[in-house]
């Protein structure tokens, strides 16, 4: 591409779509390269018909080997593992989900939308591990409120110290009885338990909040099927100074220069280009000072369905019963203080349902038996799903391999990431908590379990390019701009040094919109 | 590119006159003001069939209860006729459908309170019906958080 933007962005996300969205508001002019189509997402997200489908609804054989949530009827919106592999060592499996289209996994997210409080950004002050966040909660206050404005976030107010309020849209429906008998026993343990916060909207996404505002300025330059291969440097100034990208379906070579580069590709992505992108002054990856790229990955463990229980008084409603339904969030009770006597650092907390049917592999028997008795269980189920922090460490690492090249010759990731003591003991008292609040609310346990689902199936990967004070085991300063190259800014969720146990998207959006602003300010100051 | 998305944003946006003009053609005209004007109600002739979950589309012999006697000189109706005679059905199009991935229940909507027009807009004011009402994830979320109603995952979609 013949011109200079002032600005170009990888990806088109959360991240990378709430960066294009601050800065074309701010009247600056911005190139976006997304790796995907742009395509109807409401036509496409409509499931196939099961005769439309070659494999009749069983998956098309080793296509989506880690996406549990792909199945063939929505297959098409997944990146498929054939044309974008990656490794991981024997016997610990790493599950990468990506979505590769305009609005990125935005698409596709369960919307839920919570704020991290100083009890996440400052963890290490409590129990000494890791380290604290180069910002406080109320640097991020104010960014919270626009990005829950921007998506229509629904929820409660409820002067949570660990969840703090924000701009909500009020949440006032009533918990069902079931829930409220759950609540009740929570209360009892001074578990404080809150309505699931979501964003609300038709398709609350980065594909219909923010890229059209900001193709609607006139400022946003959307190059779609653009697949990054490396950031590029100024070999005078060190200076980053545009990315190299290929055409998808072409395969054609391009690249766009840009005085200032935002990575928003994705964890794991942004961490590749940036691993990628290696030259004499970097060998080791684009400033890669100290060796921490790529390092102190992390995610959030699930253990789905920690607890399948089962409400009396719902049985034999077939489904009529108005005593179950809805669904909550149990905030983090473990580690709130210093000095709290568990076997684990940091917490968990826990979604939960109601009015859902068993699933059969939780009834006894077969049959007619077995259907009987699912026909007495219709609506009657209660579950959890915990939801834990894990710790980031050192050796959680995502690499080059330098055997392993993607459909378009890029060099692809080995990804390391091991849960440890930590977060099984974690889980382990997650279950014991959350069976004893089921029989303390008068359900029935059917069955229980501690076992997490492998890394990175969680979809909340994070770090790998982390926010520090100290150059010395960070790549990022407090605005989001690498210590080394300060015109080239990482937003997504690789920056985080930590990230609790809540769903990271509205921190992303609030970490990407006040970078995006700072930088566009010392842009317009000439300071980058 | 640019214009392509915003074109295609923009055709997601509820347009009224859009909708209007998009309106699907049915194989015969039909007027819903006229008929809810007879004094018909919207069951009349949309029976909810247990458990509830949708309202039906009328057979032909439905129609021809009253068109048996009324207005036969209609080339409309002798068409409805010639097809009840034959045992056929007219296909009309549907003009509101939800996604496959959502599961929504007529029957619990309205004893919740909520009427025809809630979701399908000024039918009795309509000859021709199009898509006014706002069904998108958007519509149900607005209006269950105005109505105080649930919000969840699972008040419309099955958990995975």
């Amino acid at each position: 591409m013949a011109r200079t933007f002032p600005v170009v962005i990888v990806g088109s996300g959360a991240a990378g779509g709430m960066a294009a969205w601050a800065l074309t508001q701010l009247g600056m002019e911005c190139c976006l390269l997304e790796a995907g189509p742009l395509i109807d997402i409401d036509k496409q997200r409509e499931l196939r018909a099961v005769f439309d489908l070659p494999f009749r609804g069983f998956g098309t054989p080793e296509r989506f080997l880690h996406v549990v949530q792909a199945s063939e009827f929505d297959e098409n919106l997944w990146a498929g593992e054939k044309e974008n592999p990656y490794s991981y060592p024997p016997g610990d499996p790493y599950y990468w989900v990506r979505i590769r289209m305009a609005g990125g996994r935005t698409t596709r997210w369960g919307r839920a939308s919570w704020r991290l409080s100083d009890l996440d950004f400052q963890a290490k002050d409590l129990d000494g591990f890791g380290e604290n966040w180069p910002l406080k909660y109320d640097d991020l206050a104010h960014f919270y409120d626009r990005a829950e404005t921007l998506f229509s976030v629904q929820g409660r107010n409820e002067g949570i110290p660990q969840l703090p309020d924000g701009k909500l849209l009020p949440d006032e429906s009533p918990d069902s009885p079931a829930n409220q008998r759950f609540i009740a026993a929570a209360a009892k343990r001074d578990i404080r338990i809150t309505k699931p916060r979501r964003a609300t909207g038709t398709l609350a996404s980065s594909l219909n909040l923010l890229l059209p505002a900001a193709v609607e300025s006139g400022k946003l330059k959307l190059v779609t099927n653009a697949v990054a291969r490396e950031v590029t440097i100024d070999p005078v100034s060190g200076r980053a100074n545009g990315v190299s990208f290929v055409d998808r379906r072409s395969r054609r070579e391009f690249h766009v220069a840009a005085e200032a580069v935002i990575l928003g590709a994705s964890t794991l992505e942004s961490t590749r280009l940036l691993l990628n992108s290696k030259s004499t002054r970097w060998p080791e990856g684009l400033a890669n000072a100290r060796g921490t790229l790529g390092r102190y990955l992390f995610d959030q463990f699930y253990v789905k369905s920690v607890v399948q229980a089962i409400v009396p008084e719902a049985r034999a409603s077939r489904g009529q019963s108005r005593v179950t339904g809805g669904a909550g969030y149990i905030c983090r009770f473990r580690n709130l203080r210093r000095n709290e006597k568990h076997p684990f650092l940091r917490g968990y907390v826990y979604d939960f349902n109601s009015g859902s049917t068993p699933n059969p592999k939780y009834i006894r028997g077969v049959g007619e038996g077995m259907l009987r008795e699912l026909s007495d269980l219709q609506s009657a189920g209660f579950s959890l799903t915990t939801m834990g922090e894990v710790l980031p460490r050192y050796e959680n690492v995502a690499s080059i391999n330098p055997n392993l090249r993607d459909a378009w010759g890029i060099p692809s990731l080995h990804v390391v990431h091991r849960y440890t003591d930590n977060e099984h003991k974690m889980a382990e008292d997650s279950r014991q908590v959350a069976d004893e609040l089921c029989r303390e609310a008068g359900f029935e346990v059917l069955e229980s379990h501690a076992q997490m689902v492998p890394p990175g199936e969680s979809i909340h990967e994070l770090g790998g390019c982390r926010m520090g004070g100290d150059p010395k085991t960070s790549m990022l300063n407090r605005w989001n701009q690498c210590h080394e190259i300060p015109n080239l800014l990482v937003v997504d969720g690789s920056c985080f040094p930590s990230g609790g146990a809540q769903n990271p998207t509205l921190t992303i959006l609030a970490l990407s919109l006040r970078a995006a602003e700072h930088l566009a300010d010392t842009m317009k100051r000439g300071d980058v | 590119m640019c214009s392509a998305i915003l074109i295609l944003l923009l055709a997601q946006q509820p347009f009224f006159r859009q909708a209007e003009a998009d309106a699907p053609k049915q194989p015969i005209p039909y007027s819903h003001k006229l008929h809810l004007s007879k004094g018909l109600e919207c069951n009349a002739c949309h029976t909810n069939a247990d458990p509830g979950d949708s309202m039906g589309i009328p057979k032909v012999a439905a129609c021809m209860t009253c068109h048996t006697k009324i207005k036969t000189d209609s080339p409309h109706i002798q068409e409805l006729a010639k097809a009840a005679a034959e045992k056929r059905e007219i296909r009309w199009k549907r003009v509101y459908q939800t996604p496959s991935y959502v599961y929504f229940s007529h029957r619990l909507h309205a004893e919740a309170g909520s009427t025809c027009e809630s979701c399908h807009g000024a039918v009795r004011e309509r000859d021709v019906l199009f898509k006014e009402g706002d069904i998108s994830m958007g519509g149900c979320m607005t209006c269950h958080q105005q109505k105080k109603a649930p919000n969840d995952c699972n008040a419309c979609h099955e958990p995975r």
